[in-house]
């Protein structure tokens, strides 16, 4: 048997590999958005001199700020609570015995399969005036036009994109939540005269499922806060910022205006509210029941 | 940055053995370190296959005639998403010797001291700066010295459908702001609108507003560029120009962002659209409209953007700035130019090119091309200062505050002014 | 609904109970499918369309004259080829090194004793909720100084560890029985040797899953390869697709081809190893 000591030196051996890519690749660059937040620096120039908190201040005092925050706010809370209800909604009606339902799985899985690029497209094409939506609607006596370019429907139309390829992976997730209900629970619940289904759902399914839906929450708050690529792709954060987030926001401060001071702390504004997600994620994962199985 | 990134780096690697290293690329600064013969990397966005091809005919001609000198090219896709990137290369000292790119952000590098000035290899190459026109050559500048070289120029003029203009009984094309505004309106029946209107906040929808903006008699910055000076009264009545169009029905927006697409124009859905010559190839391409072009209207004055690409020579080794800057003294000559603009649709950038007998039968066949030939002569063009990226970011969204009606033409200058006049400040 | 007791009140047939339910739920089961499923077919159908038909907006339901050609053009258009090869060679440096650090680490975490092993596991997962976009910027500023961007050391490196994969292989390696440790520790193994003879072909399901899910984000991914490529020849598919729309971006039949053959390699992995997939993304929801 190798010893005690021994042992350690083999665990740190196994260990380096992850240890330090993640202090280079995830700690490392935490520590250094929070330095770079109170320094100022255009991206280019070899200094970057020290300037307190005044990032921060000039931050809060872009014109756009407010309303960077105000459609950040709208899009996870747009993108999650749908996503999940349908998702949830999905998985009830695959988890039945129905005919087609693994045809029902798959198809509203694979919206999560291509990526934001190819999705956004789509969207796009089908949100353009003349396009699909256009004609939907047109059935309703409404003409939108094309939806992209309009600053009171792109945010609404982004965050549909958004739903429609993710309740695919709630679903998922929710399914494996339901499965692990035993069907008895709801044989005895008939019993007691618990027979109409939404009864049913209210008093043991939805209670039943509520640790899938603490990390179902979780984890839809961790990708809405990232949405980059598609709204790269469907309008630049446009048109008039409507759909500007501060992850955007962010990668326009420092890449387009060279305000890498701003977008520094912009950062640190993200990393402080997500870091109050991580407490939620750390404890949901150390949980006893992944300890040992 | 710093000791310790250096440090923890190779550990990294090398905890990660051999598995991943397989595709590791390999450094430009090894090719620039060799002695001997003189490597150049070059980087360039030029769209177009044939013009790639030209350019690989031409650097082979350059390197015949200048041995010891090669030339390695390489394409980094459409400009206006790269250059954030290429910037922060930079930055980080990983820079290509020849970056082909606009000279608009010739002071955000020279300022970082991350170019050579090219004025000081003028005398000891006997460069005749005289050869080229004054205008562009003043788009390189930085504090007085030319910094970047012209590679090739181009403007803004208008594109018009003539079977729409003749459908709509207009014989010449509108000359002044009252004109165009006229003529859009009898353009405009069901479907059709006259004018396609550029938007998105980026620099395609700015470049093309700062012609109104000069024609109305404003300008972006004070003559000693310490102070913004596009809110003001021209800046207001060019801003509220466009809203006209747009309020009046006559204008249609293009594509947002990406408003130097010619979709529209070439379906037949509007009758007119601000654009440069560079498409000419395309428009030859499609037969659905017949197309021409006209000067941009004007109103106290006459004006148009002067745009193009410059060449920026990025400091490494004395002996390679200087061949870099051989091969920028190359790209000048009408050897280069003629051919590369009659396949382009780019304009010279010296008057003996323009002049010369080839490219005066090339714009008697191309009456398209001297539109914006012509137009050069009231060319004006975008200051080349640092802070130029963040001014022409607030007049962005001042413009699309005032189209899509969310703020007055007045209040939307003033806000951007304030930002710009900050940015402005913090860059200097 | 198996045989269960008999319920007193209501003695409605298992087989009649489940058909009452069937024409129930058809409206929402039609809803569902024409939602999340029509999009796809009207993508294909936009693939095959001429452009006039897309400029006016008259597509057929159904592509009576499909233009096949669209798919030709649009991968004439584009290197397409060349950037199907730098996914390749990311994707697949990528997925190799995840799960090469994250067995090695999940072994560590699951079968050795060692002070602060818990809090190096807490480390490691609080990573997961950390935007990458957050990160970025500094990561830009290490790349650039190491010379690596626009090479494949800046799209494979930063990747090379992901917490998921050490949670997944964690808690595979703790679910086997420790007495396999035992029997080769006393032939003479050392750890190493266990981790790679014993542990790791045990723990295939978890490879499985890993390589899948880690090869489709990689396919797929866009702003790490956005930010750290600069020339046309180290872009990735997904990159090829944004510039393909920035030179075409109302040629829309052309870019619905370029997106449909892009998505093919995702779903031929998805079809092949679909119960690994969704297993790996319900592991994480519900494992306990």
């Amino acid at each position: 048997m190798v010893g005690q000591r021994r042992l350690r030196w083999w665990a740190a051996l196994f260990l380096a590999p992850a240890v330090i890519l993640t202090a280079v690749f995830f700690y490392y660059p935490m520590a250094y958005i929070l330095w770079l937040s109170m320094h100022h620096w255009n991206g280019l120039s070899p200094v970057k001199p020290f300037t307190g908190l005044a990032e921060f201040r000039h931050l809060f005092q872009q014109p756009i700020f407010g309303l960077v925050i105000r459609n950040t706010v709208i899009f996870v809370v747009g993108t999650v609570v749908p996503s999940i209800t349908i998702g949830l909604g999905l998985a009830l009606l695959a988890n039945r015995r129905l005919p087609f339902r693994s045809f029902l799985r798959g198809v509203s899985f694979a919206p999560y399969l291509v990526s934001f690029v190819s999705a956004g497209l789509a969207w796009v094409w089908m949100g353009s005036s003349g396009g699909l939506f256009d004609h939907l609607m047109g059935f309703l006596g409404f003409h939108p036009g094309n939806l992209v370019d309009n600053p009171s429907y792109a945010l609404p139309y982004v965050i549909a994109m958004y739903t429609w390829k993710m309740a695919g992976y709630n679903m998922v997730l929710y399914l494996a939540g339901l499965q692990t209900i035993p069907r008895e629970i709801y044989e005895a619940g008939a019993i007691d005269g618990l027979q109409d289904g939404w009864t049913q759902f209210r008093t043991i399914t939805w209670p039943l499922l509520a640790e899938s839906t603490f990390f179902v929450v979780i984890i839809n708050l961790i990708f809405s806060f990232r949405a980059f690529s598609a709204i790269y792709v469907m309008t630049n954060g446009g048109p008039v910022n409507s759909t500007t987030t501060l992850v955007y926001y962010i990668w326009n401060l420092a890449f387009v205006q060279n305000s890498w001071g701003q977008a520094a702390a912009a950062s640190a504004l993200l990393l402080i509210v997500v870091l109050a997600l991580t407490i939620g994620m750390v404890r949901y994962f150390t949980k006893e029941s992944f300890r040992a199985s | 940055m710093t000791q310790r990134t250096r440090w923890f780096a190779p550990i990294a690697l090398a905890s990660l053995g051999s598995m991943v290293l397989a595709g590791c690329g390999t450094s430009q600064a090894a090719a620039k370190s060799s002695t001997g013969p003189v490597s150049l990397t070059f980087e360039e966005g030029v769209q177009s296959p044939q013009t790639q091809t030209y350019l690989q005919k031409q650097i082979a001609a350059f390197e015949k005639s200048h041995p010891g000198i090669h030339i390695s090219m390489q394409n980094y896709g459409a400009a206006d998403s790269e250059l954030p990137k290429l910037e922060s290369a930079v930055a980080a000292h990983d820079p290509p010797n020849l970056l082909w790119i606009a000279p608009a952000y010739t002071g955000q590098f020279a300022s970082s001291d991350a170019i050579v000035e090219a004025q000081k290899y003028f005398k000891s190459t006997n460069f005749q700066a005289s050869s080229i026109f004054s205008g562009l050559l003043q788009t390189g500048e930085y504090q007085g010295k030319v910094w970047t070289m012209p590679f090739d120029a181009n403007d803004l003029g208008v594109y018009y459908n003539k079977k729409l203009f003749a459908k709509a009984g207009i014989t010449t094309p509108p000359a002044t702001w009252t004109q165009f505004l006229a003529d859009a309106k009898k353009l405009t029946s069901n479907g059709t609108y006259g004018f396609e209107m550029p938007i998105g906040n980026q620099e395609w929808t700015v470049w093309i507003w700062e012609t109104l903006l000069w024609q109305a008699g404003g300008h972006l910055l004070n003559s000693s560029q310490t102070k913004v000076a596009f809110d003001s009264p021209a800046g207001i009545k060019a801003l509220e120009f466009w809203n006209t169009l747009m309020k009046d029905h006559v204008a249609t927006f293009g594509p947002l962002n990406d408003s130097y697409q010619l979709g529209a124009f070439e379906s037949g859905k509007v009758a007119m659209t601000i654009n440069g010559p560079w498409n000419v190839a395309a428009l030859q391409q499609q037969h659905a409209v017949s197309y021409g072009a006209f000067p941009l209207p004007k109103d106290k004055i006459a004006a148009t953007n002067i745009g193009g690409e410059s060449l920026f020579i990025f400091n490494t080794t004395p002996a390679q700035d200087k061949a870099a800057f051989l091969f920028a003294k190359y790209v000048t000559t009408p050897a280069f130019q003629i051919g590369y603009d009659t396949g382009s649709g780019y304009l010279p950038v010296s008057k003996t090119a323009q002049d010369s007998a080839q490219y005066q039968a090339y714009l008697k066949k191309n009456p398209f091309i001297n539109v914006f030939v012509k137009a050069m002569a009231v060319g004006k063009a975008r200051p080349p200062i640092p802070a130029y990226p963040q001014i022409s970011a607030d007049i962005g969204n001042a413009i699309e505050n005032t189209l899509y009606g969310r703020m007055s033409a007045t209040a939307a200058l003033h806000q951007a002014s304030v930002q710009a006049q900050q940015a402005l400040d913090a860059s200097s | 609904m198996v045989e269960a007791t008999p319920a007193p009140k209501a003695p409605i047939s298992p087989k009649r109970r489940r058909h009452a339910g069937f024409w129930r739920y058809v409206p929402y089961m039609v809803i569902a499918i024409v939602v999340f499923g029509f999009p796809f077919y009207w993508i294909i159908v936009g693939s095959l369309s001429s452009n006039t038909a897309i400029a006016t907006g008259s597509i057929p339901l159904f592509p009576l004259h499909p233009r096949w050609a669209n798919y030709r053009d649009a991968w004439a258009y584009t290197n397409f080829a060349r950037q199907v090869l730098n996914t390749l060679i990311m994707a697949v440096a990528v997925t190799a090194s995840q799960v090469i650090t994250s067995s090695m680490a999940g072994f560590a975490l699951a079968r050795m004793r060692f002070p602060g092993r818990q809090a190096l596991f807490i480390g490691f997962v609080a990573t997961l909720i950390i935007p990458f976009q957050v990160i970025a910027l500094p990561i830009f500023v290490l790349m650039a100084n190491l010379h690596w961007i626009n090479t494949f050391g800046a799209l494979i490196v930063p990747t090379a560890v992901n917490a998921f994969g050490i949670f997944l292989y964690r808690q595979f390696f703790l679910t086997i029985p420790e007495s396999f440790e035992e029997a080769a520790m006393l032939d003479g193994a050392n750890p190493w040797q266990v981790l790679w003879r014993v542990y790791w072909p045990l723990a295939k399901p978890a490879t499985v899953t890993l390589s899948l899910l880690t090869f489709i984000a990689e396919w797929n991914s866009f702003y790490l390869p956005f930010l750290f490529t600069e020339t046309k020849s180290m872009y990735t598919v997904q990159l090829g697709l944004v510039a393909f729309q920035g030179e075409f971006a109302t040629v829309y039949n052309l870019l619905m081809a370029a997106t449909v053959f892009i998505s093919i390699p995702v779903f031929v992995l998805y079809l092949m190893g679909q119960r690994a997939i969704i297993e790996g993304i319900a592991t994480t929801g519900t494992k306990g």
